[in-house]
Order: structure tokens, then C-alpha cells, then sequence
């Protein structure tokens, strides 16, 4: 299964939210959907959930229009939202019933659903007497209540303390390897790394940048060396005096010797230089960029 | 169309199973029990009595007298108040006093002249009607002897006294009098019924898209279904409820129906014709529907609940200036007036104006037809316009749009 939006336009009134995004999630995989607030990821989502219509370009699922209404999708929204006043079994009863669930299968899946994540007891409970933690679970029970073949996740860790973080964490990969379309929207770049092979950054409209988390890092520029030594004090020294010309900067922490270089180029004659002081040093290796620095460097510009 | 089913059941139940609306119906319905049912406990301890709240003495000292024949006033008041029993004795002021004090008699009466009496009694209650009785008893005595002065047998003098009117009306169209009070009840029925299950919806509506509900909700169902299941919901909800409320007073009613006879206004309010009631629950489901399609709209605009205050204040003047129209015409006595003519075949006006001038005017059956007709036509307009804008307005955040960006967004949507 291959789920793609094919230059997506979308405006309200004069203001442009979408000015042409293309993505594609794979069934068991993970895409991350990073962007920073206001880029569009919201907008997008809905147009693929068929909330409403783009001005122009489509959505495909394996090439054909994508039609909303007859798949199964999930999605937790970022602004998290069920009937506070209504029991929890209620609820999620009365979401499977709208994605089209018969009414015995809607409380079996709730009751499955409650189990593994550990909330049985609380099913008969109204929504807010729970913790915020507890609502947090049942929101992702209530994505999740229809088996969706398609699960959208916006900020799904926010307010999860690490055991319930755990219980998520394994939820997600059970559905990522049980072959569904999983779309990861966050700003916590350890979990999209952790889960997404690939991510699509959203910037201003548009998507700056997408493909596997790999081979984005390897496209970035390879001119950030890091030397672990024992003595990075005298290394520091040795190369400011003989490699001047290449360096950009430089700075030690601990063990640690960071060196930022001209160009990727330089990477061979700092290497070669550094042979009379081999004892000192333990590893060389190019410092790649994080997720993080990435994310920063595609969407600093503009929203 | 199974989907709209899971939404209408979902929110009728939450009204069924919400603890204030059961207890706000059965409240209800224990006062209209306790009111209905009044009369028979009341009375049960004096059953004999003809009509509830008045109470008459027992024990009756009389003065002998020189201004009127003593015997034959006893008579006369024996004649108005049934089981009394009468002493006449020649007592002083002080002593008959005295013996009302030591409760020998409920009452002394001492007639000053043939027309004139003071009267003695130890408490003076609020529902003892002996002195009218006497009253009654001192002019008929009075104008029998008076007959007999000027030679008029006793007897023809006494067909002469209790000679009465008895008057037939024939009533073409409503009999106002009648009619106005369950009117009156019906209207103020329709009014609160229409305002609260309407505010109801706009509230439902507005706590989904703040509590942020409608983020899921949006995407798992159609909005058309969101809003006409929520809206048929309440107005369910609403219509069991008038239903409940209607069949228990008239049942209680039915129950006690014998001691309410002497009560003109309750009788005239159940009295009614079933046909009221069936317009009053047309009148409801139609006016419920077309103010709910606004109030929907309207509170899908909100972001807070109380942004509804505002959001439905013009749909509430529309409700209360139908209101106001309708029951000044009402009190004035001119419910045919031209004003209240147009605001019967006006939408959003004609399921209160036209109800009252159906119950308390004259108004031919094809004015009805029409009338309902248009209310029709426009209660199915508004929820089309509804539906679009609650379409748009639920996935609107920020500061509720003005009209024109309003206007200009449904249109986007429709593209």
C-alpha cells in the first residue's frame, strides 16, 4: 500500500497554507511528518482525510484516487479531544459505530484495545476523572478502535510518562509491522527517528526536503569531524598551528574534539596530519548532522 | 444514512441517560401530580362539600329581635345554609359574648335594623363564607316580607325570589374565553420548549469543537450527519419529553376530573380540543427544527462555549420578538390582527403565530396549509444553509469570522 498526495494547493481566502505538496507513506513503514507550527502539516493531513477538498492536485492510494470514506483511518489529532463528560467505553463504542463497525465488534475491539493498554479498569469511568496521561491513552484508543488501516499521529508521546511512552512505543511498532500506512507527525526528533525511515519536512507550503532519514544525512554536507582523544588539549594545539588554513572551528568537550572544516575536501589532509599524534587519538569519524539540525536548517528561513 | 442513526441514537441517549434532564422531567411531572391531585386529598376530609376552600359555621345564636321576625329569618338562612342549627334567644350583647368566647356557638348574629346586623365570632376565618349566607338570607327575608306587605301570597312571592336566568351561547369560531387559557399555556409550552431544546443544540455543538472533539469526529463522519443527528437527537429528546409531560397532566387530570368541576380555568385548559395538541407538537417539531438549524450554525462558529451568548443572540431575538408579537396580540384580543397575519406565514414567526390564531382566531384551513407549507419549504432551506455553514464553521479556529468572510468561505467550500 502506497499513500501520496500529488501537489497538493490548497488556500483560504487570500491566505495560501499549501503551495504544492507531494509525499508518500508505505505500508510498514513509518513517515515522519515534520514541520514547524503553521507550515501546513494540519492542512494536509485533512485533505488526505477528505475533511475537505484541495484547490488543486490528488490523493492517491496505489495510484487510484484516494476515497476517505471507504478506507479506515485513524488519526490522533494534536489538539486532543473526546467528550469529557461521556464514559470511556461509550465513546469509543460510539467512534468504531462511525467508521462503520457493527456494535459487537465495536465493544470487542474497545475491550482489546482497554487491555493492552492496560486501562480495563477505567472503562466504565468518565473521561475526566482519569489523569491527563490516562485521557492521553484513551485518545489513542479511540484512534485506534477501528483497526485503521491508515493511522495518522500528531505529537502522539506528548504528556506520556516512560512506562506509558513504552506501552506506545510498542503499539506503534506492532502496527508499523503489521503493514500499515503509519504518518508521524512531531517535534520530538528522537521518536521520529526512532520509528520513521522516512520523513518529509514542510515548510512554507511546500516540502523541502523528503526521502529516507539515511539518505538525507548523507546529502548533507560531511565537513564536521569529531576526535576523541586523551589529550585533545594537545591535539588542538598541534592543529591550529600546522591546519589553520582548513579549519573553520573548532572546540573541545572532555574527550571530545569537534572541528568544523572549510571544505569536505579537507577531511584527507587533516586526517593524514593527525598520524605523528595517533597514540593520543581513540576515533575519527565524520560528525553527521541530527535529525534536529536538519529540521533547523530546512525550516529556519520562513514558515 | 446508518451513520446518521449511530449519531441520532448517541445523542438521544445522552439526553436520556443525563441525570438533570430525567430528574428535570420527573420533577415535573411530581408537580403536575401534586397540583392535579390537590383537590381530592383536600376534599377528602369533607367530602360533602359542593366546592373546594369555604367553610361555614354550625351553631348559630340568633337575638331575638324587633326589627324582623326572628323565626322566620331563621328560616330563611336554614333555607341558604343547609345543616345549621339556629337558637333564637333573647340575650344581651355581653352575654351572647360570652358564650361565643366559651364556643357554645360558631357564630351570633344581632340585627340592628330590618337591613343591618353585627355579627359575633371568635376567629374570623379566611374561607368562612357564613356572613355572605346571611347576607343572602336578610334580603330574601326582607323582600318576602316586603312581597307580603303589598299582598303577594308566600308562595308566589317566593317563585318571584328565586326566578333565575339561564343563557345559551352560540360560538361560531373560538370561544376566546374559553380557549385563551391552554392558548396561553401551549404558547408559553411551544416558546420554552423551541428556546431550550434550540440552546441545547447550540450548546452540544459548541462543547464538541471546544473540548476538541470534532478534530475526530470530523474525520470519522460526515458533518451533514453530525448536525442533523444532533439536532434530531434534541429535538427527539424534546418531543418524548412534551409528549411525557403532556400525557401525564392529562391523565392525572382524567384521574381527578370530578374534583375539578366547580375550577373553570382548568376545566377550559383540558377541555381542549385534541386537535390543539396535535398542531402543538406539529408547531413544536416544525419550529424546533428551523430555530435548531440556525442555533447548529450559529454555535458551530464558537471556539468557547461562551462565545455561543453571542453567536445566538440574533436567533433568540427572532424567538423572542415572535414571542412578544404573539402574546400582546394575545391579551389584546386581536389575534387576526395584520401584524400577526404576515408573522403567521412567516417562517421563522408562524409556528407560535399561527398556533395562536388557529386556537384563539379564525383562520380557514388552506391559510393553515399554506402556512405549514412555507414553514416546510424554509425549515428544509435553513437546514441546507445550516449544514454549509456548520460544514465550514467547525474546522474554523480563531475569532469567529464576520458575516462576509463567512459568506465568502461557505462559497470556497462549495467550489
Amino acid at each position: 500500500m502506497i499513500l501520496q498526495t500529488a501537489n497538493l494547493v490548497k488556500s483560504f481566502g487570500d491566505k495560501s497554507v499549501l503551495k504544492g505538496v507531494s509525499l508518500q507513506a508505505q505500508g510498514g513503514k513509518a513517515l515522519g511528518l515534520l514541520g514547524r507550527n503553521g507550515a501546513g502539516k494540519t492542512t494536509t493531513i485533512r485533505i488526505i482525510m477528505n475533511v475537505f477538498s484541495p484547490d488543486s492536485g490528488e490523493v492517491l492510494l496505489d495510484c487510484e484516487p484516494f476515497e476517505a470514506q471507504k478506507h479506515k483511518i485513524g488519526y490522533l489529532p494534536e489538539e486532543r479531544g473526546l467528550y469529557p463528560k461521556k464514559e470511556i467505553m461509550a465513546q469509543l463504542v460510539y467512534f468504531a459505530r462511525l467508521a462503520g463497525l457493527s456494535g459487537s465488534q465495536a465493544k470487542e475491539n474497545a475491550r482489546k484495545l482497554l487491555e493492552k493498554l492496560q486501562m480495563t479498569e477505567y472503562a466504565g469511568k468518565r473521561l475526566d476523572t482519569l489523569s491527563k496521561g490516562n485521557q492521553q491513552k484513551i485518545q489513542l484508543a479511540a484512534t485506534l478502535i477501528a483497526d485503521p488501516e491508515i493511522v495518522i499521529l500528531d505529537e502522539p508521546f506528548s504528556g506520556l510518562d516512560p512506562v506509558n511512552a513504552m506501552i506506545l512505543k510498542d503499539l506503534i511498532r506492532e502496527l508499523i509491522s503489521n503493514g500499515r500506512i503509519v504518518i508521524f507527525s512531531s517535534h520530538q526528533m528522537n521518536y521520529i527517528e526512532e520509528f520513521c525511515d522516512e520523513i518529509a519536512i514542510i515548510n512554507g507550503g511546500k516540502i523541502v526536503v523528503s526521502g529516507s532519514i539515511r539518505d538525507i544525512k548523507r546529502r548533507s554536507p560531511r565537513n564536521v569531524v569529531e576526535i576523541i582523544s586523551n589529550n585533545t588539549e594537545k591535539i588542538s594545539d598541534y592543529l591550529k598551528i600546522i591546519n589553520a588554513d582548513i579549519i573553520g572551528d573548532m572546540y573541545a568537550d572532555g574527550d571530545k574534539l569537534r572541528v568544523t572544516l572549510e571544505h569536505d575536501g579537507d577531511k584527507d589532509r587533516l586526517f593524514s596530519s593527525l598520524s605523528e599524534y595517533s597514540e593520543y587519538i581513540d576515533a575519527f569519524y565524520v560528525k553527521e548532522p541530527t535529525l534536529n539540525e536538519i529540521f533547523v536548517k530546512y525550516t529556519e528561513a520562513s514558515v | 444514512m446508518k451513520q446518521f442513526f449511530t449519531i441520532f441514537k448517541f445523542e438521544l441517549s445522552g439526553y436520556l441517560k443525563n441525570k438533570i434532564f430525567t430528574g428535570l422531567t420527573v420533577i415535573l411531572i411530581l408537580v403536575m401530580a401534586a397540583v392535579l391531585f390537590f383537590p381530592r386529598f383536600s376534599q377528602s376530609k369533607t367530602p360533602d362539600a359542593d366546592s373546594i376552600g369555604t367553610s361555614y359555621a354550625s351553631k348559630m345564636l340568633l337575638q331575638e329581635s324587633t326589627e324582623t321576625d326572628a323565626s322566620l329569618l331563621a328560616q330563611c338562612i336554614k333555607q341558604q345554609l343547609g345543616d345549621i342549627e339556629i337558637t333564637v334567644a333573647d340575650k344581651s350583647e355581653e352575654q351572647m359574648k360570652k358564650e361565643i368566647m366559651d364556643e357554645k356557638y360558631d357564630i351570633a348574629v344581632i340585627m340592628t335594623s330590618p337591613l343591618s346586623y353585627r355579627y359575633i365570632v371568635k376567629t374570623a376565618g379566611i374561607t368562612d363564607m357564613t356572613g355572605y349566607a346571611v347576607d343572602d338570607a336578610i334580603i330574601s327575608c326582607y323582600r318576602m316580607k316586603k312581597l307580603a306587605d303589598l299582598g303577594v301570597p308566600q308562595e308566589e312571592a317566593a317563585d318571584i325570589l328565586e326566578s333565575g336566568v339561564t343563557s345559551e351561547a352560540v360560538i361560531i369560531g373560538n370561544d376566546q374565553s374559553q380557549s385563551f387559557f391552554y392558548t396561553y399555556i401551549l404558547m408559553f409550552l411551544l416558546y420554552f420548549a423551541v428556546m431550550v431544546y434550540g440552546q441545547f443544540v447550540a450548546q452540544g455543538v459548541a462543547l464538541e469543537k471546544s473540548s476538541r472533539a470534532m478534530e475526530l469526529l470530523i474525520t470519522s463522519a460526515k458533518p451533514v450527519n453530525l448536525m442533523f443527528g444532533k439536532i434530531l437527537g434534541a429535538g427527539a429528546a424534546g418531543l418524548i419529553q412534551l409528549v411525557l409531560l403532556l400525557g401525564s397532566a392529562f391523565g392525572f387530570y382524567a384521574v381527578n376530573r370530578q374534583y375539578w368541576q366547580g375550577n373553570m380555568i382548568i376545566a377550559s385548559i383540558f377541555g381542549m380540543p385534541a386537535k390543539m395538541l396535535a398542531f402543538t407538537v406539529l408547531f413544536f417539531v416544525l419550529g424546533f427544527l428551523i430555530y435548531s438549524f440556525m442555533f447548529g450554525a450559529a454555535a458551530s462558529l464558537a471556539n468557547k462555549l461562551e462565545d455561543i451568548n453571542t453567536l445566538t443572540m440574533p436567533v433568540m431575538f427572532c424567538m423572542i420578538i415572535t414571542f412578544f408579537i404573539t402574546i400582546f396580540s394575545m391579551v389584546g384580543g386581536n389575534v387576526d390582527s395584520p401584524l400577526m397575519k404576515i408573522a403567521s406565514f412567516v417562517p421563522v414567526t408562524s409556528p407560535m403565530a399561527m398556533f395562536t390564531r388557529i386556537t384563539m382566531g379564525s383562520v380557514s384551513a388552506a391559510e393553515i396549509a399554506v402556512s405549514i407549507a412555507i414553514l416546510i419549504a424554509s425549515t428544509v432551506l435553513t437546514g441546507y444553509i445550516a449544514a454549509a455553514i456548520y460544514k465550514v464553521g467547525v474546522i474554523m479556529y480563531g475569532k469567529p469570522p464576520k458575516l462576509n468572510e463567512l459568506v465568502r468561505a461557505v462559497k470556497n467550500s462549495k467550489k
